[in-house]
């Protein structure tokens, strides 16, 4: 008896499975997207939170009703070290089918996989990662939509000489600034590109790396304050980042002003662990939260779409890496693939990336979309940008450039740590 | 002014070397007694600062948690000790040495799992209060971390050299054959022991949570630093860890400043080749400990 | 330490046997990778042969020796940075360059271990330990040489002098090289005189000094041969990755990683790491493929329990599994041989 049941449940199965597979057969077939991030391992924090970004620009599209009729699905795969990365890449491409891939948060992933995706011919879409070199190995398939790392440096650095200079009365040849920065991948990109156009502009600086897990930054602190340094600029990360501060005030460190380019500073976890002490920091990096007169119109809306959605599915506010995974993704499913002629053709969309101009101020992000033709630095973004924040009363303000900015920047110079 | 950063950094390295020395009793205890090379001591200290945050989210002040914590860690250590440990020792070191990688593994991805890779912070009206002495100052809750760390590691000595279950835990680290036919239960006094370890793990994490976020991979770089100062300071060795540890603490202060901030992990690393080399024992260890080394 | 996989019989007493079971082996190796056509299981069975030749480098002197080495990263970042540096920096052939970088690591090997290799158990795995991350630190800040943490890149022009293959299943077939080179290193070390220094000082080390075995020679052999062979695996990985930075070449784990693969299989056996490879490189593989996206980190947290029940119910490993199994098998049908046995 019991062998009958099973049976018949197992026949019922069998038919619900072909029935299934013929109401696929109706549907268009979903274009299948894979996503390559850290998702495990010490970069998770931050590759999820661009994943989930990227993920609202799918929710957003398919509620739209997809491209022509059809869903877009996602393939995830999580790659915590550069080996993964490749193996993965593999598994998406060969196992699953996908014809593009999206990633990766961290430069030394998106580099590792680059090469898979150059060799299968496959489409390698990079949302995050930032390390110059990404673009510049000649790889034909390789399209970034973010500024690179270098950038991020000269924004700091023309932001503390064209602006903190004179608000300080200092002269910006006269002016003394220290670069701070954990020893990964990408602080070290940024501050290569940052010490050498701080030395093309003659501008003293003091660099002092450091490694991340450290449990005291005591020797750093020191050296800043001994140096007196005017400016602080620094890339530095969560813990870190908290650390730092922490240990500045406690130690006395008076510096006239704070731009952070890390992650650790445009985070909500710094003004939670050091509460007013976050105010006046600056930030340099991705924009969010954008004056929304510098913005088109389509901009603006899917800008609204995000924060409104985002705090809905996660119950925070989204920050700046998931913004970035929000406007590349949007550019890739709005503005390219529309534009192709077929979307499971690699060839063809290639050809769809290269023909997209849109200009600044059109993207949620405030970035414009111009792909460089092959050639040095082929496949990047040349009307990215970073911008300026700053912390004020335990928020985020942007406060340059001037058409984006929606506030002032205020306590320059910083006043004593009590007062802040 | 050099005089005073020199201070500065002389005292920080100090109470630094006070939480590494905590950490590095518990190692020591285990790796000395029940002879297991303990890869997940720094995980345990992950697990701790959870638990301690959890504590203070329910409005339980840190400082109040930390009794709490170190006894529950002292029986979890006495569970994972009966569950997992007891399995390993008569089992070559490399079997060890996987085992307690696999539950590092298991703690950091369950912990990743279980709260997400966030970072946790725990912030207290004392959080950012300074002492100055003078043109020094130090945080309170580096200084209590520090005076808790040392008062602990010295009741535990006296524990070990007072009382009975001392005595026959150090017989036990002596020799494990005679120490059984002398009618000590070793398997007890291991029970015991890893539990005591573990607990000064737990103790380690209440006490650095005022002071740092928690986060899933926040124990790696503890466990790697304890053993350091664990072998420096001579396998087994009391005295050893702590002096160990400070050494270790005020090294990473020291060369931070005057070397570089990014070569401080590798003057502690030279510094402990270094003696491993030339007095293999550790500076307080038993001279041919580490000829014979540690047979199971 | 007991020694859970020691060979039933020495490789030289039969060597006849043992070079056909090496060339069907080897055979079987290369036809099977060319049989691979998916790029997924190509990537799988590089890893999986890359990992082997690694295993079995680190077994050399971690098995066959009995030294509980924990710093083969440093071996295995030198031989990627040094084939890498001649590569980028003076053009020179990574075929060339990954041996310039296996006679480095020799001779950094052979300063190590002439220093520490006195020291046991913990004590000698803790000082590779902290040596290989001194490397990694040197890596680090040595800005100017390594490009630091920004790391390494290698143009992709495909090119088989450069050591650039379009075709996946070139690397496979490198890859199988090098655990075939490795698999007859363990094979000739075991044979003979050097052979038997290194049993005895296995099983005891003052036995073994009693008797006239030059205990610190024999160590330093083999440490040296094994790091030479990591070496050429980091110039391989290199190659393959086509970028490298210090946490990907250089890596704690990466040490373990060798260790816990020669381990899985059965310390000291010659079949043990190939196993013990692929056992772990697919369960991880396949746990990450099915699960990676979806549950975050539950692919560490089972593969991380896997390893503790593994090491808790078989510590001798696979080979240690195989052996009993056919004991068992042997009692019932005698005459039937498994082909990992015959190795």
């Amino acid at each position: 008896m019991r062998r009958a049941i099973t049976g018949c449940s197992l026949a019922v199965a069998m038919a619900c499975v072909v029935l299934m597979s013929a109401a696929s057969w109706a549907q268009p077939q979903p274009i299948r997207i894979g996503t390559i991030f850290p998702l495990s391992g010490s970069l998770a924090l931050l590759g999820e939170t661009q994943m989930n970004g990227a993920l609202i620009a799918v929710d957003v599209v398919n509620e739209r009703g997809g491209l022509k009729g059809r869903a877009v699905q996602i393939v995830k795969a999580d790659a915590p070290n550069p080996g993964a990365a490749i193996t993965e890449a593999n598994r998406l491409i060969g196992s699953e089918g996908v014809k593009l891939i999206v990633g990766s948060y961290a430069s030394s992933i998106a580099s590792a996989w680059a090469g898979a995706a150059e060799r299968a011919g496959i489409i390698h879409f990079e949302l995050g990662g930032v390390a110059d070199s990404i673009t510049q190995r000649g790889f034909k398939n390789v399209f970034r939509v973010p500024p690179t790392g270098s950038s991020l440096g000269f924004a700091a650095l023309d932001y503390a000489r064209l602006v903190l200079a004179p608000a300080l009365g200092i002269p910006s040849d006269k002016l003394k600034v220290a670069l701070v920065y954990e020893d990964s991948e990408f602080g070290a990109s940024v501050a290569k590109g940052l010490s050498t156009k701080a030395k093309e502009l003659g501008i003293q600086l003091l660099a002092v790396p450091y490694t991340k897990d450290s449990s005291d930054l005591t020797p750093v602190v020191l050296r800043i304050r001994e140096a007196s340094s005017d400016v602080l600029l620094s890339v530095q990360y969560i813990n870190d980042a908290i650390l730092f501060w922490k240990q500045a005030r406690q130690l006395g460190l008076n510096i006239k002003a704070h731009v952070g380019m890390g992650a650790g500073h445009f985070e909500k976890s710094f003004p939670d662990a050091v509460g007013r002490d976050a105010n006046g920091v600056f930030i340099a990096g991705p924009p969010i939260e954008l004056n929304p007169a510098g913005l088109s119109e389509t901009a603006r809306k899917n800008a609204a779409d995000f924060y409104g959605r985002y705090e809905k599915k996660h119950g925070k506010k989204p920050s700046s890496i998931a913004m970035m995974g929000f406007t590349g993704m949007m550019i890739l499913l709005e503005e390219v693939l529309p534009a192709t002629a077929n979307p499971d053709d690699p060839a063809s969309i290639r050809e769809a990336l290269l023909r997209v101009d849109k200009p600044v101020g059109f993207t949620a992000s405030g970035w414009g979309v111009k792909f460089n033709p092959p050639g040095p630095n082929g496949g990047h973004n040349e009307r990215a940008f970073w911008v300026i924040r700053q912390w004020q009363d335990g928020e985020l303000y942007t406060v340059y450039p001037k058409q984006f900015g929606v506030r002032s920047p205020i306590l320059v110079p910083l006043p004593a740590w009590d007062k802040r | 002014m050099t005089i005073a950063v020199f201070g500065q950094l002389v005292i920080a390295g100090i109470l630094l070397g006070g939480v590494y020395a905590l950490l590095s009793v518990g190692l020591t205890l285990i790796f000395g007694v029940v002879r297991i090379v303990n890869f997940a001591h720094g995980d345990f200290v992950m697990l701790a600062m959870y638990a301690t945050y959890f504590l203070w989210v329910l409005n339980l002040d840190p400082y109040l948690a930390a009794p709490l914590v170190t006894a529950a860690f002292f029986l979890f250590g006495m569970a994972v000790e009966r569950l997992v440990i007891r399995r390993t020792l008569t089992a070559p070191h490399l079997v060890q040495v996987f085992v307690t990688l696999g539950l590092s593994v298991v703690f950091v991805s369950f912990a990743h799992l279980a709260w997400s890779a966030d970072f946790r912070i725990v912030r207290t009206a004392y959080s950012a209060a300074v002492v100055a002495l003078g043109p020094i100052r130090v945080t309170v809750v580096g200084l209590v971390a520090f005076l808790v760390a040392m008062a602990t590691s010295g009741l535990l000595f006296l524990f070990l050299r007072k009382t009975q279950i001392g005595a026959a835990i150090r017989a036990t680290a002596q020799d494990r054959q005679t120490a059984a036919v002398m009618g000590i239960e070793v398997p007890r006094v291991y029970n015991l022991t890893f539990g005591l370890g573990i607990a000064c793990a737990g103790l380690a994490g209440a006490l650095l949570v005022p002071m740092y976020p928690a986060f899933p991979s926040v124990g790696l770089g503890y466990a790697l630093i304890a053993f350091v100062v664990v072998i420096l300071g001579g396998l087994g060795s009391f005295p050893g860890a702590i002096i160990g540890g400070l050494l270790v603490g005020v090294i990473e202060m020291l060369s931070g400043f005057y070397l570089a901030p990014s070569l401080k992990e590798a003057a502690y690393f030279a510094l402990f080749i270094g003696v491993l080399v030339l007095r293999p024992a550790g500076l307080l260890g038993i001279r041919g400990s580490e000829l014979t080394g540690i047979e199971p | 330490m007991r020694d859970p996989g020691e060979p039933r019989r020495g490789l030289g007493s039969d060597r006849a046997v043992a070079l056909w079971g090496l060339l069907v082996a080897a055979v079987a190796l290369y036809a099977g990778a060319l049989a691979i056509r998916h790029d997924y299981y190509v990537d799988m069975a590089f890893h999986v042969m890359l990992w082997a030749a690694l295993a079995g480098a680190w077994n050399i002197v971690g098995g066959l020796a009995g030294q509980l080495a924990l710093g083969h990263a440093a071996f295995f970042g030198i031989g990627a940075y040094a084939s890498t540096l001649l590569l980028v920096r003076a053009g020179i052939s990574p075929w060339l360059g990954m041996f310039v970088g296996a006679a480095v690591a020799a001779v950094v090997a052979l300063g190590l271990g002439g220093a520490t290799l006195r020291l046991k158990g913990p004590f000698f795995a803790m000082t590779t330990a902290a040596f290989a991350e001194l490397i990694r630190i040197a890596a680090v800040n040595w800005d100017s040489l390594t490009g630091g943490t920004r790391g390494l890149w290698i143009p992709w022009e495909p090119n088989p002098w450069h050591f650039a293959f379009r075709d996946r299943r070139s690397y496979l077939l490198v890859a199988v090289t090098l655990t075939l080179v490795v698999v007859v290193a363990t094979a000739l070390l075991s044979r003979g005189a050097l052979g038997f220094a290194l049993r005895s000082l296995k099983d005891d080390e003052d036995a073994a000094r009693s008797i006239g075995v030059q205990v610190t020679r024999v160590k330093l052999i083999s440490f040296v041969v094994s790091a030479a062979l990591t070496a050429l695996g980091g110039a391989l990985y290199a190659e393959y990755l086509l970028s490298i930075d210090p946490p990907s070449v250089l890596g704690f784990d990466l040490s373990i990683q060798m260790a816990l693969m020669a381990v899985i299989g059965g310390v000291g056996t010659l079949a043990g790491p190939l196993l013990g490879a692929f056992a772990v490189v697919t369960t991880s593989h396949l746990l990450r493929g099915w699960l990676g996206g979806h549950y975050g980190a539950l692919h560490l947290l089972i593969y991380g329990a896997l390893l503790i029940v593994f090491m808790l119910f078989l510590p001798a490993g696979l080979v240690g599994l195989l052996r009993t199994a056919r004991q068992r098998l042997g009692r019932r049908r005698r005459g039937r041989v498994m082909p990992e046995a015959s190795t």
